[in-house]
Order: C-alpha cells, then structure tokens, then sequence
C-alpha cells in the first residue's frame, strides 16, 4: 500500500463514516444531534473537527470512538463494520484501534505514571514484563523517561496530558482521538503537547483527530472538518500549518528528558 | 477481516493473569485509602471474632458440662420426681412427689444395683456465732458419700449410727464451712441450723463451681433427721409417707444402665397408678441422657449466640456495602476511563466486587485474631476452657466472604452498567 499513499481512494481508510444519525430523545422531543454526517479519515492524518457547542462534534467523536453507536448510518473503523458490534466487542475495539486524550487528563491520581500508561494493556491480555518494556518506551516517547515512577498528581499539567498521551499510544493504535487536549493547559504547555502530537504524527505516522472549538489548535493540524448543527459545513485542509515546535523538532523533548536521568 | 471476539481467547494463561491483575488492582485501591479500608474491615473483624470467640466460649461450656457429669459418678441413674426432659412442668411441684416407699420399693426389687442413696433437700438458715448463711441442705443416707463418688475432706461421713438416731450432726460443703468458719477448723463446733443446733462433723472436698452454681455450697445432714426433725412440715406425703427429693441408682455396668432405667420406669408407673397415656410424674435421668440434654440445651445456646454474632457480621457488611457504593460515586470518572481505555463491563464488575472480598477476607482475617483473642482473654477470667474450632473459623470467615460478595455485588454492577461517556463526563 505504501506505494499508493498519495491515492487516497484506493486506500482503507481509518475511519469511513456514511450517513451517520443520531437522534436522542429527551422527553417526547426528539434532539437530532447528527443528521447524516459522511467522513472519511486516512491513516497518518493530522486532523480536527471543529464547531462550536451544541454542533454535534462531541457526539460524532463518541461514536467515532466507539463510545456510542449511531442511530442509523454505517461507520466502518479500519474496516470493521463497527454498527453490529455489541459492547464487550466495542470494549475490544476502543482497547485496540483507539487511544483517547481527554481535556481532563483522567489519570488514576496516587498512581506512578508508568502505572497509568500500563492499562489499556491489562485489558489486552499484556504479560507484565512486556507491559512495563511498552509504557516505558511510551513515556519516553513522549519525553517523560525520567518520571516513570511520579505519581499522577506530583507532576504538572503538561506532564500529565503526556503521560495520558502515552497512555493513547501504548497499545498502538490506529486512531487517537483528543477532545480539547489543551483545554486544561497555558499557552505554553498547550504548544508544547500540539507539538508533541505533530511530532508523534510526522515521526510515527500516527493518525490523530482532534475534536475543538478553537481554531488555534484545530490552525496546528492540516486538515479541519467543520461541523454545525450535526451536519458537515466545510472540509478543508490547512495551508499554512501552523507548526508548534521549534526547530529541531524535538528539542523541547530534550529539555524535559535530559540524557542520562531516564530510568 | 474476520469477527472481533472479546475477550480473546486468552486461554488459561491469560485468565489467570487477569485474575492476578484484577487483585493488584484492587489492592492498590485499597492501600491509597488506607484509614477507610481499615474501618470497614474493622466492621467485619468484629463480625468474625464475635462469632468466632462465642462459638469457642460455647464448646468450652458444652466440653466443660460434660466432664462436670462425668466426674459426678459412674453408672449413676436417678430417680426425679416431675418431668425434667421435656422442659414441661415443675419438678418441686405438690404434684411430683417421690417418697421413701418408693425409694425402698426401688431398692429392694431392681436388678444390677451396687448401692443405692437417697436424699430430701431444704433450705436451712445456718448461724453460727455471728456468721449468717442461707445453704442448700440435703437429708442424705450414709450411702451417698460413695454412690455420688465424693468425699469427705476432714472429719467423716455420716454414718449408720447418726442415721437410725436421727442425730443432729452435719457434714458442711467447703464454700459453707469458709463463709461460717473463715481460717477456722470447723469440726466439732455447734452451728445452728433453722435455729436447731448440730454439730459439724465433716467438711467435704470442694467438688467446683458448675453450670448449676457453686456445688460446694451445700450441706448434708442424716435424712431422718432432715424428714422428722428440721423439715418435717414439708416432708409429709398426702399418703403420709415422707418425701424424697432424688433417688440415686449406682448400677452394675453401662450395658445395666437401660434395664435399670426402664425397671424404674415400670415400677413407678405402678406404685403412682400412672395410666400408659399420662405423662410420668416423675423422671428416670442417666448420666448419658443428662449430657446429651444438657448438650442440646448448650448447642441451641451456642447456636443463639452464634447467630447475634452474625448480625454484627451483617452489619459490618453494610458498612461494606456503603463504603462502596461512596466508592463508586466517587471514581465514576476512572470507571468512565477505564471503559474508554478497553475495560469491559465484566471487567468493571470484577476490579469492585475484588474490592469488596478483600475487605471482607482481610476483616476476616483479623476477626480470627480477635476471636481467638476475646476466647482465651474469657478463659483467664471465667472457669471455662474455650475450644476454638477449626469449623467455626472456616464458617465465620466464609460467612464474611459471602458477606462481601452479597453486598459487594450491587455496587459492583452499579459500577459495571454505568455509560462511560457519561461517566467521563461526571464532575
């Protein structure tokens, strides 16, 4: 396939979305949150989905990650046919094919970070020598090497999303999904995280979707699908990405992983 | 691509180290809330030890009565007027009466008897000098020093001579000869008894305190002398025979033991005219039939005990319960994460409810400690020797699991069914 990635067509794409509705009802009325919404995402995307509140797009990202099931459509995520799964296999999925980065960091607090990293792979069935080996190499990567054994809350925000953004990418995924991940952080952290993300994605090739309402972070992806009203209103990619790390690319890693104190 | 299946077919390897996983996880959980996992516990602990220290103490009294009987005679049958075994009427009621013609009629015709005696118990009123005690006295024959297998300490018994002559002598239990006579010898003093005066003769061996009450405190006198002299007022029969208040029946051998008892039976049924429907009015005890009741009574007692125990243990799993229905409350949001992250809601349901049995196994645990502690602190105050069972530890700890589990299941499935986007989202 590698020959034919600038043929986006012919590729399997990460997440195929055809027509998806979701109606809730509240009483007698009926909210339609999604009203037929078509996306097609490809593998090593850097890409968000932006509206504002009340446009839909945190109830496309939970179907998308497999939290929620539409009401009608067809969502295929790297050709799963996710629609007829029941919940423990949606459970599986989210285990496998999905890592999540929450605006609220939601790590187990009193928990060493390497601890945290560890558990989507508990629930794959990961023996515990292996498991350790891949959080560490987690954790490196996102330049916390030398705070594997910090609990959660003795470290900063910035170190914590990364340690939640470790955790996303430890069972290796197709598809990350962040919700807001900068909410919660200053400017500062917010650019470092949005350069880790381009990082993971330019080195990794790790498709990662970013679900906001601010156009600065949605400014650091190369493409922005909007949403409005649970429907698509634009799908355009980016020209001028904004890139959030300074050159070379992982020098602010080095400043949080000085050589020699990784562990 | 072929279907997902979840959860892969791990294999036994794989379960196994789920399980392993699910304990590591739990256990952290329990030691980042220390203080509040130790007072639940704590609910449980005294659940199992109270249960565990009254079962013990229970075997103890049971073990305890048993030897009491044993060491009261061998091949002892006696002969009670009114029915003792049936729990029904009164025993010293007017119309439950055994009197001497009986006792005589029984001696003389029963097979297989070494010795026979015979005593009509009172109460006397005992004085001596300024010494004042309210004492059990029992009319006895001569006989009853060897056929009750006890002795006299000091002095003798009484005899044939003080017996025909209806002499006022008396042989003193040893609690009564240390109330009347502290640091005293007693024989040969004058005590007064119902304002009669007699002279001790005798003090018996101390025979120990019993489920009964203290045994020693007690004195004998010759039956005439009780029955015509110091209670003749109550002694007389409507028949104008003189009463008994037990007959005590020394047989041959244990295999004598059930033709004796039933001659009694037979015997008695006639000489009282007792028709084949009425009920005795009387009762015809052995030693065996004396343990195997008094043990009946002793196990339904321990079994009442036992079971107030185990209100304390389901209040401890209330407690249980709460503490993790807070719990879950509490981290709706790891919930709502770990199911985002792949926990399955078996999963869920597994990491709480292993919560909930380790409080209740690590309780249970410590009640043992407490139990078997609280059983022995009872053993240096009380006369009793408590018996910690292996069953009654093996129950009370699975009593406790079983607690855990019956009350950890609802805050587990809570935990298990919620919505994760919902959890998430939970502040």
């Amino acid at each position: 396939m590698a020959e034919q990635a600038t043929d986006k067509d012919s590729r399997v794409p990460v997440i195929d979305a055809q027509g998806l509705v979701k109606t809730y009802k509240m009483g007698d009325i009926e909210v339609h949150a999604l009203c037929g919404v078509s996306l097609r995402i490809y593998a090593g995307e850097l890409a968000s989905i932006m509206g504002p509140s009340g446009s839909g797009k945190t109830t496309l990202m939970n179907i998308l990650g497999c939290l929620d099931q539409a009401t009608s459509g067809v969502y295929k995520l790297d050709g799963v046919d996710v629609d007829r799964l029941n919940d423990n296999q949606l459970a599986a999925i989210r285990n496998k094919k999905i890592g999540f980065v929450f605006q609220s960091f939601n790590l187990l607090r009193r928990t060493p970070a390497i601890e945290n990293v560890e558990q989507p792979l508990i629930y794959a069935g990961v023996g515990m020598r292996q498991r350790r080996e891949r959080a560490r190499q987690a954790l490196e990567a996102v330049g916390l090497g030398d705070r594997l054994k910090h609990h959660a809350n003795e470290l900063s925000g910035g170190q914590q999303q990364r340690v939640a953004i470790a955790r996303a990418i430890v069972a290796n995924p197709s598809l990350i999904l962040a919700d807001e991940p900068t909410g919660n952080l200053d400017s500062k952290s917010g650019e470092e995280i949005m350069c880790l993300f381009q990082r993971l994605n330019e080195e990794s090739g790790i498709t990662v979707i970013f679900v906001t309402h601010d156009l600065r972070i949605a400014s650091h992806t190369r493409r922005i699908v909007r949403i409005a009203d649970g429907q698509l209103t634009g799908d355009s990619a980016v020209d001028d990405q904004i890139l959030a790390c300074p050159e070379p690319l992982d020098a602010g890693m080095a400043v949080a992983a000085p050589a020699g104190t990784a562990r | 691509m072929q279907a997902w299946q979840w959860p892969p077919r791990l294999g036994r390897r794989g379960d196994r180290m789920y399980v392993i996983e699910v304990i590591r996880l739990s256990l952290h959980t329990l030691m980042a809330n220390k203080l509040r996992a130790a007072l639940t516990m704590f609910g449980i602990s005294i659940g199992v030890g109270a249960v565990i220290a009254l079962l013990a103490i229970g075997a103890g009294v049971q073990s305890y009565i048993t030897q009491q009987f044993s060491s009261a005679g061998t091949n002892l049958v006696a002969v009670v007027p009114g029915q003792i075994q049936r729990g029904g009427g009164n025993p010293f009621g007017p119309q439950a009466a055994l009197s001497m013609g009986d006792y005589r009629a029984v001696a003389g015709s029963i097979p297989f008897l070494v010795d026979t005696a015979v005593d009509f118990t009172g109460v006397g009123n005992f004085t001596f000098e300024s010494q004042n005690s309210q004492v059990s006295v029992s009319g006895v024959t001569p006989s009853y020093e060897s056929v009750r297998n006890w002795r006299v300490r000091i002095g003798r018994f009484i005899d044939d001579m003080d017996y025909g002559g209806r002499s006022r002598v008396v042989v003193l239990g040893q609690t009564v000869a240390n109330d009347l006579f502290p640091g005293q010898n007693p024989l040969d003093a004058v005590v007064k008894i119902n304002n009669v005066p007699f002279r001790v003769i005798g003090v018996m061996e101390t025979k120990g305190a019993s489920f009964l009450g203290d045994q020693d405190a007690v004195a004998f006198i010759p039956l005439t002398t009780a029955q015509e002299r110091l209670f003749q007022a109550s002694a007389q029969t409507k028949g104008g025979d003189r009463k008994v208040s037990m007959i005590y029946l020394q047989v041959t051998d244990d295999g004598a033991r059930p033709i004796v008892v039933a001659a009694v039976k037979q015997l008695l049924h006639e000489r009282h005219r007792i028709a084949a429907d009425d009920p005795d009015d009387f009762s015809v005890v052995s030693q065996t039939e004396l343990i195997n009741t008094f043990g009946a009574v002793t196990g339904v007692l321990t079994i009442f005990l036992g079971a107030i125990a185990a209100i304390s243990l389901l209040v401890g799993g209330i407690g249980i319960m709460n503490i993790m229905l807070v719990s879950v409350t509490e981290r709706t949001r790891e919930i709502g994460l770990r199911k985002a992250i792949g926990a399955t809601s078996r999963a869920i349901l597994g990491q709480f409810l292993a919560e909930a049995m380790f409080l209740s196994l690590l309780g249970g645990l410590v009640g043992i400690g407490i139990g078997v502690g609280g059983a022995f602190a009872v053993s240096k105050v009380a006369d009793i020797q408590p018996e910690v069972q292996l069953s009654a530890i093996a129950l009370a700890v699975g009593f406790s699991l079983a607690v855990g589990l019956f009350f950890g299941i609802y805050p587990a499935r809570r935990a298990s069914r919620l919505n994760p986007i919902d959890a998430l989202r939970f502040e």
